[in-house]
């Protein structure tokens, strides 16, 4: 857990969070073993009809 | 002749089409699950068919079409940003994949928040499905209008 941290400072503050191996959204991989995908699989939420 | 021969065919593929054929399945292994509730973690692995989480628990030898050690890893269920300024970044086609934010874990955010984001939601939406989104994003009015 401690590997997962803010890299950003106030004079830096363009620096992406670290620690996330994997990341899914809707069942795809966006972060595969530390590298992002580009899955581009997030939707927009709609309400349930 | 040919009537009685199609229609078990046909149910057959109707049978066989949900699940197996068409989702992919990903298995996450042996991770440390926190369930979101609040309670310690887990040791178990986590099924995804297709968007869905099929199933939490310690699996066994389930086939999946990807399988990934979580050993040592913890598993949890994607943050959620309920308040979320990266609105009109996430609509433009140079940060829709927002990964400063699934860096972070976030795999949802909702925007707008604060009174502000468009008032033309629909025209919102557009942009958000033309060039498509990393993470999901939730558009509701801002308060105030």
């Amino acid at each position: 857990m401690a590997k997962v941290k803010d890299t950003a400072t106030y004079t830096d503050p363009h620096q992406l969070a670290e620690g996330m191996v994997w990341v899914f959204v809707n069942g795809q991989a966006a972060i595969r073993g530390g590298a992002f995908t580009d899955a581009m699989s997030g939707r927009v939420l709609r309400k349930e009809r | 002749m040919t009537r009685r021969a199609l229609l078990p065919l046909a149910f057959v593929c109707l049978l066989a089409q949900p699940s197996s054929a068409q989702e992919r399945t990903v298995l996450i292994r042996n991770g440390r699950v926190l369930d979101g509730a609040g309670n310690p973690w887990i040791v178990a692995d986590v099924l995804l068919r297709g968007d869905r989480i099929a199933a939490v628990g310690r699996l066994g030898p389930v086939p999946a079409d990807e399988v990934v050690d979580a050993t040592g890893l913890y598993v949890a269920p994607g943050f959620i940003d309920t308040h979320s300024h990266a609105g009109a970044a996430l609509a433009g086609a140079a940060l829709s994949h927002g990964r400063p934010l699934l860096a972070q874990g976030l795999t949802t955010v909702f925007a707008n928040p604060d009174g502000g984001g468009p008032v033309d939601l629909a025209a919102q939406r557009a942009d958000f499905e033309r060039n498509r989104l990393g993470p999901n994003v939730g558009d509701p009015h801002g308060p105030g209008r």
